[in-house]
């Protein structure tokens, strides 16, 4: 072993690199699965960029989750596409009844599993959302005048729903499966739908009540809990845009830029997927006024 | 000396020259074996240039105080190794992101590569090889950084395949160079490659695979029958497997015998407790008897160790809340004299059959 143990060490490490580069290569290969003009909105950066010193790496993160209610009435993602029969073709075991006794117990313990996710930009979901904004804003607005909200909680619900609009991001999560092909056949526009690697999850539901006051049996349902490759990271040479950002505006694209929405997105982004649904940056250019994005 | 030895069976044959010119001495002192001056001149060149031929080919430690200082030297060596490669990750993450992708991926490549063959050059240079082991784990480090930053650059969707890589190749420079602490880097590597792999068999997403400690249980019983594939040449290998291989089953069991919940038995959160808790205490039994019957004492060790924790646990379950706490600490304090009596008791039996 000692005699030939170096020589396989390091033919053990070139083929494993050769290996990982030839599938990052052939990822890349062929036409791109989607080709999406995204922006800040939908990739701000991963964390604060150019102020850690330790890390001179550059990442954007895909951000698509818009969890949560408007202010209880409205889900702001909505997943009731993912039911108990699309669970099942996922692979989930869904053979306990979500009515009976133990059922929450039995479906908490579950595990998530890896699926593929269908990302739509700037579609129907996204519609969905903003017309449930509008609704919820209106009947706030009669709340108000019954004296159940206060005009401050309209002002602020106004508030946060204008900032969404202006710079929240416009991706949604708009169906699942373990087939990517055959979602990619199902949702065909590629500038429009990404799919994209997943993790999801089943989540039962006890007996409620939906927005109209109607009452719903107890349910399962799924949920895209990650995005396996969500961090996305911005080569040397495509940097260009954002070094400028940084010298022009003294301010930097980072994270927290999701939680001011104080501003206009200022870059727009070109995210490729390949053929192992692996996405890279085409290409990052800076946005105008005249882009009114 | 023409015998080839590892440096492990050297290093027991010096202590036992050591032990028995020791108890020789005792012996004349008390008169029941003296030896002939001539006698003990031969004695003694033989034990002499035998010492001296083993520190020269095998560089064993000859007497207690140099094995003190190479206790100190490994764990120095140790943590210099650790620092290195923290070294090595923070330079990387400092500049990386100056670098076009082409160099980036270069100096990835080139730093293991160059590392290995610093490990072979260490060791042509320096028998003791301490510092071979410490460019080995740097070595090690700079794959772990290699394929972690491939698949940041090229943003790849992870796997737990990368363990697989890291365990291969640490088995490659442990084996080559009989280096213990990249027997462990390896271990470690597997045990997570075999834990995800397992987790992934139930469906789940193998990053999730530490919410089963079940996943572990199978990786430590693979680890355990590693130990007993003959290793020549390697003696001082199997007991890290075997180590290893239990603490990975016992750790589980034990967290099973708490948290019932995070099981895949289909029982309840209480049931499956039980089953785990029975389990480790059997477990923990047969370990402690085979460590015995087998002369394995770290073994004997874990298993009273773990027999003693998991009824500590349970005594807290079941006690705590209500018994006084002087109580409770008094049971805690006889339990632990009834644990040596039985362990006494043990050792007198195995004193008997083995005289």
């Amino acid at each position: 072993m000692r005699k030939y143990g170096t020589v396989i060490a390091i033919a053990f490490l070139l083929l494993v690199n050769a290996f990982v580069l030839a599938g990052a290569a052939f990822n890349r290969s062929g036409v791109p699965d989607a080709a999406v003009l995204l922006t800040e909105r939908e990739l701000p950066g991963a964390y604060p960029l150019y102020y850690n010193r330790e890390n001179s790496g550059v990442s954007l993160r895909l951000t698509w989750s818009h969890y949560g209610y408007f202010w209880n009435r409205y889900p702001l993602i909505d997943f009731e596409w993912f039911d108990q029969r699309k669970l099942e073709a996922i692979g989930f075991d869904c053979a306990v009844s979500p009515a009976s006794t133990g059922a929450y117990e039995h479906y908490a313990k579950m595990l998530p599993r890896k699926a593929f996710a269908v990302l739509e930009y700037e579609g129907p979901a996204w519609e969905r959302w903003r017309a449930n904004g509008e609704q919820s804003i209106a009947e706030m607005e009669e709340d108000v005048k019954t004296r159940k909200k206060t005009e401050t909680d309209l002002q602020n619900a106004k508030k946060w729903y204008e900032q969404e609009i202006k710079a929240g991001s416009r991706l949604f999560v708009v169906d699942a499966g373990n087939d990517p092909a055959l979602l990619r056949k199902q949702y065909s526009d590629n500038h429009k739908y990404i799919i994209t690697p997943a993790v999801v999850r089943i989540q039962h539901y006890a007996e409620s009540r939906d927005p109209s006051g109607n009452k719903r049996p107890p349910r399962l349902m799924g949920s895209v809990s990650d995005i396996l490759t969500d961090e996305i990271h911005v080569p040397r040479a495509k940097r260009a845009a954002l070094d400028a950002l940084v010298s022009k505006t003294g301010t930097t694209p980072d994270y927290s830029y999701l939680y001011s929405r104080d501003r206009e997105p200022r870059y727009a982004v070109t995210l490729q997927y390949g053929r192992r649904y692996e996405p890279w940056i085409a290409e990052i250019r800076p946005l105008g006024a005249q882009d009114g994005k | 000396m023409n015998i080839s030895l590892t440096k492990d069976q050297a290093q027991k044959r010096a202590d036992r020259i050591r032990a028995f010119r020791d108890e020789l001495a005792q012996l004349e002192r008390e008169q029941a074996l003296v030896l002939t001056e001539d006698q003990r001149r031969r004695l003694a060149a033989h034990h002499d240039r035998m010492l001296r031929d083993l520190a020269g080919a095998y560089d064993v430690d000859t007497s207690g105080e140099q094995k003190q200082l190479s206790w100190g030297m490994r764990i120095v060596s140790f943590l210099g190794a650790v620092a290195i490669s923290a070294a090595v990750f923070f330079f990387f993450y400092r500049f990386w992101g100056l670098l076009a992708t082409p160099a980036q991926v270069a100096i990835l490549i080139a730093g293991p590569v160059l590392a290995t063959l610093g490990v072979e050059l260490a060791a042509r240079k320096e028998k003791t090889l301490y510092f071979a082991a410490i460019i080995g784990l740097v070595a090690f480090a700079c794959f772990v950084l290699n394929l972690s930053m491939l698949g940041l650059i090229f943003n790849i969707t992870p796997t737990q395949n990368a363990f697989l890589a890291w365990a291969i190749f640490s088995f490659v420079i442990a084996y080559t160079y009989g280096l213990r602490i990249l027997l462990v880097a390896g271990i470690i590597s597997l045990v997570g490659y075999l834990s995800a792999t397992v987790g992934t068999w139930s469906g789940c997403y193998w990053l999730d695979f530490g919410e089963r400690p079940e996943n572990f249980i199978a990786a430590g019983l693979v680890l355990f029958g590693v130990s007993f594939v003959p290793h020549r040449g390697y003696s001082d290998f199997p007991p890290y497997y075997r180590i290893f291989g239990l603490l990975a089953v016992m750790i589980s069991v034990l967290i099973l015998s708490n948290w019932g919940r995070i099981s895949y038995l289909p029982f309840s959160s209480r049931g499956v407790e039980y089953v785990y808790q029975t389990a480790g205490f059997t477990a923990s039994g047969l370990v402690i008897w085979m460590g015995i019957r087998r002369h394995w004492p770290g073994v004997t060790n874990l298993g009273s160790t773990f027999f003693t924790i998991l009824l500590y646990t349970k005594f807290f379950d079941w006690w705590w809340d209500w018994m006084p706490k002087y109580v409770f600490f008094l049971v805690l304090g006889l339990a632990a004299l009834l644990i040596l009596l039985v362990l006494k008791r043990l050792r007198a039996i195995s004193r008997e059959a083995q005289p």
